[in-house]
């Protein structure tokens, strides 16, 4: 039987995604080398936001935690540098023990809906990592089907959450499109804020990123950096907020992007980068001009070769 | 005649005073505590049910809070001077204070305990059928005043207006701010609004049923009404009973038994409420009769029983007599009127235990769900208690599956490990017997029934 995977490689929202936070990785730079970050991933057997960070960035100690012990193998062979360890098990199991004595960056890639075990996760993160570290969570935020008509989202919304991890005043009608992925994020930021109280330190939380975008399924990326007042003078000289994916707050940076021709592309780009004047192209309406206008720096070339 | 010793100057100075008293309260207990201050304000206002079976209607409190400030406000009546001055702000509540029907704030520290527990400044304004006040007090001032008998001072005062204020024009409003670095922290985070929300939800279930209006910061809190499942097949127990209090005196109570929908293991349990507001919650522990050995023998709790829900109402006009403590988070287990609910809840208790470890044991032989108990089971419907007619018993009516049991032929085989590893994750993580007696029952109902 062969198991069908996705194939992370080729999904183009996700690797805009990746792109866009490796833009924002870089200015890590101004509290740290960058080879003195550590990332930790979820990188299956294609490792390819490993690949890119250490490429891109020069980040070395690199730990992927796999929980899928029938692809243990696979990933411990596929990994793409000598720096980057596989670690068994489920991060649920792993960051309670987990030494985090360098800055990290940690990114967990997670393919379901947020559940009680990922909030633990991101409890467990906020209490242990050192300031200047950067926390990041994508989860499925597809509509939980609960039959028609469509009441009791927040039930079982409670029932994956629990009951007070539901921000009051959310009702059935809240869970419905994007608008759940909005609330899978404001679940999330109550988790931070409520578990930066609890270190009981100067410590504070800055989101940096607020992806939405579709991987088949609806998906959402959201994060930000741990900081104290004595990184306040760095904060300001990271600039944060003249990144392109920089969203501090449940405004999201929804990543579409129109299907063109190599040709459509050529004929765009010539026109970009631009100062606010239109671009054009036969055929292409408004909206897809606008979105390639956005998104173009990062958007992926794919071929197909017949080797 | 020998010289007199000097006496020890007894009185507690205020700051130890206040350092007791908050010591012993949660953030988010003392916050419930003032709700219930207002719905008792409610109780008196509307002292029966209208007509038109809205008792609370048009009644609301909005609690308010961030950082800065907490705030709660309600319209249920007022609470008028004379008894602010001579009750509510006093130390610890006189013995001739007015009975409220069916009070929930007994005790007269609660809203001094809020207070204190919160911040450093409070302001209490409140307009009464015939009366008006004002108090505003700075704490840090307040503490180090060495007046004896203690006191607090009105700003405002008028004991008795000479017109009625009509009932829409009445109110409480009570403010906190300079509040205390650890209550700022939790009164900004969401997480502390949702769990504010969640917790008077559960808390006032019965109040929000009779139309009370409850805001949590602009937001109106969701009753969180208890359920449980019935259907031709199963039904619940539902108790009606006068408990002895002594001295001739008696509590009512009322008693719900059964099973949940949700086998949410942090919602099993028992749940005991005293004039409508909860007190114990999802109770696993010997409180509630868990792993009783003598005079009813239970089991401890254990993951198999999440299904397993109890409701107590206990209702009495006098609160002294029900059994809560002076936080409302627990019941004194040794009084009179809770070894009598106790004697009342264990056999209800046993009955439905004996169902679940009876559906637990089919789930041998159907592993799919698919004996009759755990069929009922899944085909039962959530119900509100108010629906729940009496009953004395739990009865599951469903035809015994020990018949099938005698005619039974042992089966044995050997299979792939990866492809049973298989099969048993897609049943959801059944055992290999399991997975088993699954896929022939699969067969059996697609293709031979």
């Amino acid at each position: 039987m062969i198991k069908a995977r996705v194939d992370y490689r080729v999904r183009p929202a996700k690797h805009v995604e990746r792109l866009m936070l490796a833009d924002g990785l870089r200015r890590l730079h101004v509290f740290h080398p960058l080879s003195a970050y550590r990332y930790i991933g979820m990188g299956a057997q294609f490792f390819v936001d490993f690949s890119m960070f250490h490429r891109m960035l020069g980040i070395n100690l690199m730990t992927s935690l796999e929980s899928d012990s029938a692809l243990f193998e696979r990933c411990v062979f596929n990994r793409p540098f000598d720096s980057v360890t596989v670690t068994p098990g489920a991060s649920w199991d792993l960051f309670a023990s987990m030494d985090f004595a360098e800055p990290t960056i940690v990114w967990m890639d997670y393919t379901g809906k947020l559940d009680r075990r990922m909030l633990g996760d991101v409890d467990t993160l906020i209490l242990r990592l050192p300031p200047t570290s950067l926390i990041l969570v994508t989860v499925n935020v597809d509509v939980d089907q609960v039959g028609e008509p469509p009441i009791g989202r927040r039930a079982s919304l409670e029932e994956r959450v629990g009951a007070t991890a539901v921000p009051h005043g959310v009702s059935d009608s809240d869970l419905d499109g994007w608008r759940n992925a909005s609330v899978a994020r404001q679940i999330f930021d109550e988790q931070v804020r409520a578990s930066i109280v609890s270190r009981a330190d100067d410590t504070k939380y800055m989101q940096l990123f607020n992806f939405n975008y579709r991987d088949g399924a609806r998906m959402l990326t959201v994060g930000g950096i741990l900081w104290r007042d004595e990184d306040a003078p760095k904060m300001v000289l990271a600039d944060w907020q003249t990144l392109d994916a920089f969203r501090p707050a449940s405004d999201a940076l929804s990543i579409e992007l129109p299907t063109l021709t190599m040709r459509e592309l050529a004929h765009l780009d010539k026109q970009l980068p631009t100062d606010g004047s239109a671009i054009s192209c036969p055929g292409l309406n408004a909206q897809e001009l606008e979105s390639y206008a956005s998104f173009y720096r990062y958007y992926p070339r794919y071929a197909l070769i017949d080797v | 005649m020998p010289r007199p010793y000097p006496k020890i100057d007894a009185n507690p100075t205020k700051r130890f005073f206040i350092s007791m008293l908050v010591r012993d309260i949660q953030l988010l207990e003392a916050l419930v505590d003032l709700v219930d201050n207002s719905i008792d304000g409610a109780r008196r206002l509307r002292s029966s049910v209208a007509a038109n079976g809205s008792r609370y209607g048009g009644l609301r409190i909005e609690v308010s809070m961030d950082r800065d400030r907490f705030q709660i406000f309600d319209n249920c009546g007022g609470i008028d001077a004379k008894l602010a001055q001579e009750y509510a702000f006093n130390f610890g509540r006189k013995a001739d204070f007015p009975a409220v029907e069916g009070a929930v704030g007994e005790f007269g520290v609660g809203m001094k305990r809020a207070l204190f527990k919160l911040g450093n400044h409070f302001r209490i304004e409140s307009t009464a059928e015939r009366s008006k006040f004002l108090i505003d007090v700075d704490v840090k001032k307040w503490q180090t005043g060495t007046e004896v008998p203690w006191e607090f001072e009105f700003k405002e005062y008028h004991p008795r207006l000479t017109r009625t204020v009509p009932e829409a024009d009445r109110f409480t409003r009570i403010e906190v701010d300079q509040l205390h670095r650890g209550m700022a922290d939790q009164l900004e985070l969401g997480r502390f609004h949702n769990d504010v929300s969640v917790t008077l939800g559960e808390q006032h279930q019965a109040s929000l049923d009779h139309g009370l209006e409850l805001l949590v910061n602009s937001k109106s809190v969701d009753r969180r009404r208890p359920l449980l499942l019935e259907s031709l097949s199963i039904q619940s127990v539902h108790k009606a009973l006068t408990l002895d209090a002594g001295d001739g005196k008696q509590v009512a109570a009322e008693l719900f038994v059964g099973l949940s929908d949700t086998g949410e293991q942090a919602q099993a349990g028992w749940y005991i409420y005293c004039n409508d507001r909860l007190v114990v919650g999802a109770d696993k522990t010997a409180l509630t009769g868990w792993g009783r050995t003598a005079g009813g023998t239970l089991p401890n709790y254990h993951p198999q029983y999440r299904r397993f829900r109890g409701f107590a109402f206990l209702t009495s006009d006098e609160v002294g007599l029900l059994p809560w403590n002076t936080t409302k988070t627990s019941v004194d287990p040794n009084s009179l009127v809770y070894t009598r609910l106790l004697r009342d809840m264990i056999p209800s208790m046993q009955e439905v235990l004996a169902q679940i470890d009876a559906a637990d044991v089919e789930m041998e032989s159907f592993p799919r769900g698919a004996g009759p108990i755990n069929k009922a089971i899944k085909e039962a419907t959530p119900v509100a208690l108010t629906d729940i007619p009496t009953r004395d018993k739990f009865v599951v009516a469903v035809k015994s599956a020990r018949g099938a049991a005698k005619k039974k032929v042992s089966v044995q085989y050997s299979a792939d490990r990866d492809k049973m590893d298989a099969v048993r994750e897609s049943l959801g993580g059944l055992s290999a017997r399991q997975a088993g007696l699954a896929t022939f029952d699969y067969y059996y109902q697609s293709e031979i029934e």
